[in-house]
């Protein structure tokens, strides 16, 4: 059976300090944090 | 600064240089990700200034119908408990409503929302006060929206834990970028 690898998570940190930017992977702390549907709660939309 | 009245056609490299130094609103950084989970933006906030203002424009999720929220963020690590809380009174251009409401939120909603994934649509100026005080902090937001019609919201944010914060992350409610840019001014102290 055929199993795929789902791809890393990664996020983008920019540094004002230095000017620097980095893309990387996310730790699993910063993985766990992430928002999981959370949707903000919207009101009368139209759909 | 007190207003002067130039009188001559030539500025003086003096009069030029005061006046870039008492800018009201000064650039700090800018910032952007085309891809991955967040965008996080580190040592932006400071004793330097008080309050700020945060520009995002171009948000594209990767996948349709995401909303774009922000957090706090010191030493590296988003503050992601339920302090946020949040008011945006809002609409659609067919004169429904578009408000969202967070109550103890782990996140502050910029108001942002795009329902498609094709396009980069979306923008928001953020007033951020007293990010970096051990205070709390609060957030004026004004911003547009599509949800398969344009929309506006405006509104309050406040995170309410005395912290002071260094940096902020963007990310989609869930998923991916495919694109967002934001810029970050301090607004000068005196």
């Amino acid at each position: 059976m055929d199993t795929e690898t789902p791809e890393p998570l990664t996020g983008t940190f920019h540094d004002a300090a230095t000017g620097e930017t980095v893309v990387r992977q996310l730790t699993a702390e910063e993985i766990a944090a992430l928002p999981q549907n959370l949707e903000p709660t919207v009101v009368s939309d139209p759909e | 600064m007190a207003v002067k009245t130039f009188t001559s056609t030539t500025l003086s490299s003096s009069d030029v240089n005061t006046y870039l130094a008492n800018a009201g609103l000064v650039y700090i950084t800018q910032a952007s990700a085309t891809s991955g989970s967040s965008l996080s933006v580190d040592n932006v906030f400071s004793s330097t200034y008080s309050n700020y203002r945060i520009m995002i424009d171009a948000f594209q999720p990767a996948s349709a119908a995401r909303g774009l929220v922000l957090r706090l963020r010191v030493g590296g690590v988003d503050a992601s408990n339920a302090d946020y809380y949040y008011a945006l009174l809002g609409g659609y251009v067919d004169g429904t409503s578009s408000s969202t409401y967070g109550n103890a939120s782990t996140f502050a909603d910029t108001g942002i929302y795009n329902s498609t994934n094709t396009l980069p649509i979306g923008n928001s100026a953020i007033d951020v006060f007293g990010p970096n005080r051990a205070e709390r902090t609060y957030f004026g937001i004004n911003s547009t929206l599509y949800n398969t019609q344009f929309g506006g919201r405006a509104g309050f944010a406040e995170h309410n834990l005395t912290t002071a914060y260094t940096g902020f992350s963007l990310m989609p409610a869930s998923g991916n970028f495919t694109n967002i840019r934001v810029w970050v001014y301090g607004y000068r102290n005196s």
